[in-house]
């Protein structure tokens, strides 16, 4: 660990970071604007051209709004949960390669498209996700409110059901590329993606995904009609901002690692267009799935929730990592 | 590198110690939170990352948001009150205390007291992959131990079920 390996990750994960939270400000934005059009409504346009400012609008607002507490909160897990929930989302994305394969030259130094290349790779994801729950979970608790309590035990429910079947549907990229850190991952899908043979289990990645961000049609957490806005009902000004921002964080997350790991990362036909490019171009095809998704679909029953994840995510993504780990052991003629 | 080693222990000796000395069984088992992903930390400095993603994902993130789920549900903070603790207490924390103490130290007082290095160097396991290396070892050379486990926790889950289908019932 010399001081320039250190430095360049600190640099590194400053422009993560920032770039980061400047594509939450815009999926805010994408988000209103394409489910404005699929409503037949112009959508925000009057805050710069387009509307391309009103993220910075809505930014200076939550600013500056006074930020009001619950009485008999928990002091410390009260303004402990936020920080959690967005120190969580921010640092998975530190072993997400965004180009390659080689690592690029610059001012002599060769850098990797990446924050961290470690060899447990996807696992750190998984790892990180895991705490996330508790960022949620103590924001629920520790706001002493009823609607808060019963948000927080559905997500937590939600997340830690719905995590399994997320790790599980990723069982079968680890079969075949026989790694789990992402750039040999990506490498290996250099002739074909691997959405072409797993494309059960990318639809089961993206299922679980969706829950595991407690998007719609999964946004059983924030409930607005039963719950009024879930464990974060309590949360307001730049605290409430912190929550919003870990869960558009989140989506943008899951969305690269479906890029990734299904979709050959920052491969693209042809040659044309360099890789960062191809990368940007399919997580933003993710993202208007999710965001077409909630226009569509109305939200689920709980209790049917739970039973999609349980009676049918978890048995198939166990079937589609047995299945695949047979196939590949019989393509090797060791069977 | 023993920088980090000492801000690590003294991170775990204050979580460790946050476990017993709360009040709220809430920040009890936070404080377990704490110290697990301490030990995961520790298991990083050590060069098992795979070993660090199993800890932080089994116990902190599975086993002990169970935890607070639970406490959570039953908010027992009126129920327990501490008050004076009873003389047996003091007692059994004497006796163990320095039980502890005595071995920590012999570790102290033998500090070259250490392992055979085994077969499974550094150098060994980057050349393989962290987790390609506990893969292989936990399902050849240690696959009958590892099967036996799984069958042990099946049972405790079908004991789980039992016993809530029949309170169902």
């Amino acid at each position: 660990m010399t001081l320039e390996v250190v430095v360049v990750t600190l640099i590194k994960a400053a422009i993560v970071i920032g770039g980061l939270l400047t594509g939450f400000a815009y999926l805010t934005l994408f988000e209103r604007k394409v489910q404005a059009r699929l409503q037949q409504r112009p959508g925000p346009n009057r805050v710069g051209p387009w509307g391309l400012l009103q993220p910075a609008a809505d930014g200076l607002k939550l600013f500056f709004k006074s930020s009001s507490t619950p009485s008999g909160r928990d002091r410390f897990l009260y303004l402990l949960a936020p920080l959690i929930s967005v120190c969580a989302a921010l640092s998975s994305f530190a072993i997400i390669p965004i180009s390659g394969p080689g690592p690029l030259r610059l001012f002599g130094h060769s850098i990797g498209w990446y924050v961290m290349n470690v060899n447990i790779g996807v696992l750190w994801y998984l790892a990180v996700t895991s705490v996330g729950v508790f960022g949620i979970f103590l924001a629920g608790y520790a706001s002493n409110s009823k609607y808060s309590l019963l948000g927080a035990l559905r997500s937590s429910a939600q997340m830690i059901s719905y995590e399994m079947a997320l790790g599980l549907s990723l069982v079968p990229v680890f079969i075949l590329a026989g790694s789990l850190r992402l750039v040999d991952i990506v490498n290996a899908q250099h002739t074909w993606w691997f959405i072409i043979p797993l494309f059960p289990a990318f639809f089961l990645y993206l299922i679980a995904g969706i829950a595991e961000t407690n998007r719609a049609p999964f946004d059983l957490p924030e409930a607005e009609t039963e719950l009024v806005a879930g464990y974060h009902t309590e949360y307001s000004g730049m605290r409430f901002a912190l929550f919003f921002m870990a869960e558009y964080i989140n989506m943008i997350i899951v969305s690269s690692i479906a890029t990734v790991v299904f979709l050959g990362g920052w491969w693209g036909p042809f040659g044309i267009l360099p890789g960062p490019w191809w990368f940007l171009l399919k997580v933003i095809a993710l993202l208007y799935v999710y965001v077409w998704l909630r226009a569509t679909l109305p939200r689920m029953r709980y209790d049917r929730l739970m039973a999609l994840g349980w009676k049918s995510l978890f048995p198939l993504s166990l079937a589609m990592m047995m299945i695949t780990a047979v196939v590949v052991v019989a393509a090797e003629g060791t069977l | 590198m023993v920088v980090g080693f000492a801000l690590v222990a003294a991170w775990e000796l204050v979580t460790a110690a946050g476990v017993v000395a709360f009040r709220r069984p809430i920040h009890n088992a936070l404080a377990l939170v704490g110290n697990m992903l301490g030990l995961a930390v520790l298991f990083l400095m050590l060069n098992a990352q795979f070993l660090f993603a199993a800890q932080v994902i089994v116990y902190a993130g599975a086993v002990m948001v169970l935890f607070v789920f639970i406490i959570a549900l039953m908010n027992p903070v009126s129920d327990i009150t501490l008050g004076p603790a009873r003389g047996g207490e003091w007692i059994y924390g004497i006796v163990f205390g320095v039980i502890f103490a005595a071995l920590l130290g012999v570790l102290l007082v033998n500090q070259g007291l250490t392992g055979r290095s085994g077969p499974f160097t550094p150098e060994v396991i980057n050349a393989v992959g962290n987790v390609q290396s506990v893969g292989t070892a936990l399902y050849t050379k240690f696959l009958f131990p590892v099967e036996v486990t799984s069958v042990l926790l099946l049972i405790a889950a079908v004991g789980a079920v039992y016993l809530a289908v029949r309170r169902i019932r």
